[in-house]
């Protein structure tokens, strides 16, 4: 068994190396099929990290009618933080919303005059609340559409109308994103798998004569068929190491542009693609080995017949 | 040694490899079978080697009944008939000494038993100086000694010979012809296809003569007679 073990792995060795130019050209269209859903997959990955960061970055600010006391948006908060569905609440007095007022004019000295003339602070104080997702708003929404708040709440403010026209819009768009990116990647997927297969035929097509020959020497299925699918195995492993090496290259070289995309954010897409890498890209790197092996056993046991 | 009992082969149903053949080989006998093409030459040494199952009747190799021989004892029975085809059928990626040790690496042989075996059957075909060429460095001739070579490494006691000069010269045809009657003088029954006339006649052995895939004759000394 050992023996037969060694020659089967001695033969594909051989095979493959005095048939270099059929294995480099069968490799060179597993690196591009691997490559390519590769790439739909990182892109996938990109693509959920940026809507991840857009929905941390949806908060909405519950402003107080001015002269509320402070009590009454202090209730608020505490009320809005013992929801499950909210991941921070702050509060910001009257004082504090006047000041920022003020920095944000600090250039336009009529508005900065305007409000010098007021007797009282025109401002009331508000409440930041940011939930842990888009479709938890309107359930939010019900706390200060509560009568005890609603007379006290700013009405544009209150009503959540222009505010929720925009979460349901981001919503609708990040969940087709979503959708299409996948569907992509699925049919890519489904190319590449029958580049690979029919790559991996017309290989044993190649071998056809070869394989008919062992038979009529005495060979046995599993003998015939032995080398090829180490040959396959062999071939799979190299072609996935390359596109590797050709993905993380690529992460390597984009990894400026990327800094570029989510500037402003805590994430380090670069950094990131490469920590998980196989975590992200192990379906096409492991899929184009399996698939190899079992291409080329079902196309080798079309020519055992003999 | 070769018994067929009214084998009949079919293909397709209706077309005619052989029919209703009956016939015997001894032990140590030279027969040729000849036959214009389409005969059913070729149809009877793809019987005996288990290729070609027959429709009809039984086939009789040794004591081993293979009509209906199981797929995976096909490869044992293989190894025990030497076979030469008329278009070689060497395996292109491999050297002389690797085609020849093929057929013993495929029975679980040992390196060293096959380090000893190759190298004299090489000899005995002429090969020895080219173990390391590829088939595709080689003349027809010496092409068709490799098959030869490989087809002897079992010692088999039948070795079957489908138009083995079909594709050479008369120099080389003869040649091969002088290598079988030789490992049949060793007393291996050999079993010559073939519709060379001139062959036929000098050998002055044993010919079954086919027409339509039905025996028309069976001469112990004979003469090709289409």
């Amino acid at each position: 068994m050992l023996t037969s073990l060694v020659r089967v792995s001695r033969f594909a060795v051989q095979n493959f190396w005095r048939d270099i130019w059929l294995s480099s050209v069968t490799i060179v269209i597993f690196v591009l099929a691997i490559t390519l859903v590769g790439v739909l997959s990182g892109v996938k990955v990109i693509t959920d990290q940026a809507i991840q960061v857009l929905r941390s970055k949806v908060d909405v600010t519950i402003t107080f009618k001015s002269g509320t006391p402070e009590q009454t948006a202090l209730d608020l908060k505490t009320k809005l933080e013992t929801l499950p569905e909210t991941t921070a609440v702050s509060y910001t007095s009257a004082d504090e919303n006047l000041e920022i007022f003020k920095q944000l004019h600090a250039n336009d000295p009529t508005v900065l005059e305007s409000t010098a003339a007021l007797d009282r602070n025109p401002f009331g104080p508000s409440v930041k609340v940011a939930a842990r997702s888009l479709e938890a708003y309107p359930r939010i929404a019900k706390v200060f559409e509560d009568e005890s708040f609603a007379s006290v709440i700013e009405v544009g403010s209150r009503s959540l109308e222009s505010n929720q026209l925009a979460i349901q819009k981001l919503s609708s768009f990040t969940r087709n994103l979503n959708r299409f990116s996948l569907a992509l990647t699925i049919v890519f997927a489904l190319i590449a798998t029958l580049v690979v297969v029919n790559t991996m035929r017309i290989a044993m097509y190649a071998h056809r004569e070869e394989i008919g020959i062992m038979k009529l020497v005495g060979a046995t299925n599993w003998f015939v068929r032995g080398p090829f699918l180490v040959e396959s195995i062999l071939i799979g492993v190299l072609a996935a190491l390359l596109a590797s090496l050709i993905l993380l290259g690529g992460i390597s070289l984009l990894s400026g542009w990327f800094d570029t995309l989510f500037q402003g954010y805590d994430v380090r897409m670069a950094t990131y693609l490469t920590s998980h890498f196989f975590a992200i890209f192990w379906g096409p790197l492991l899929g184009a080995v399996v698939l190899s092996i079992i291409s080329a056993g079902i196309a080798v046991g079309r020519y055992l017949k003999v | 040694m070769i018994t067929f009992n009214k084998v009949t082969k079919l293909y397709q149903k209706e077309i005619v490899g052989v029919r209703d053949v009956s016939l015997t080989i001894d032990p140590g006998e030279f027969v040729s079978i000849v036959g214009q093409s389409g005969s059913g030459k070729t149809t009877m040494a793809k019987l005996i080697i288990a290729e070609e199952r027959p429709t009809a009747g039984q086939m009789i190799i040794g004591d081993w009944d293979i009509t209906d021989i199981a797929h995976r004892d096909i490869p044992f029975l293989r190894r025990q008939i030497g076979v030469v085809f008329q278009d070689f059928k060497l395996l292109p990626r491999k050297t002389v000494f690797e085609n020849v040790a093929f057929a013993l690496e495929v029975s679980g042989t040992t390196n060293e038993q096959i380090r000893i075996i190759v190298p004299q059957v090489l000899k005995i075909v002429g090969l020895e100086t080219k173990a390391d060429r590829f088939p595709h460095q080689l003349s027809g001739g010496e092409q068709q000694r490799v098959v030869i070579a490989r087809s002897l490494v079992h010692r088999p006691k039948i070795l079957v010979a489908d138009e083995p000069t079909g594709n050479l010269d008369s120099i080389n045809a003869q040649e091969i012809i002088d290598l079988l009657k030789r490992i049949n003088s060793f007393g291996t029954t050999v079993v010559l296809v073939t519709h060379n006339r001139e062959i036929v006649n000098t050998l002055r052995k044993r010919v079954i003569t086919l027409d339509h895939g039905q025996v028309i004759a069976d001469q112990k000394s004979g003469k090709y007679i289409l």
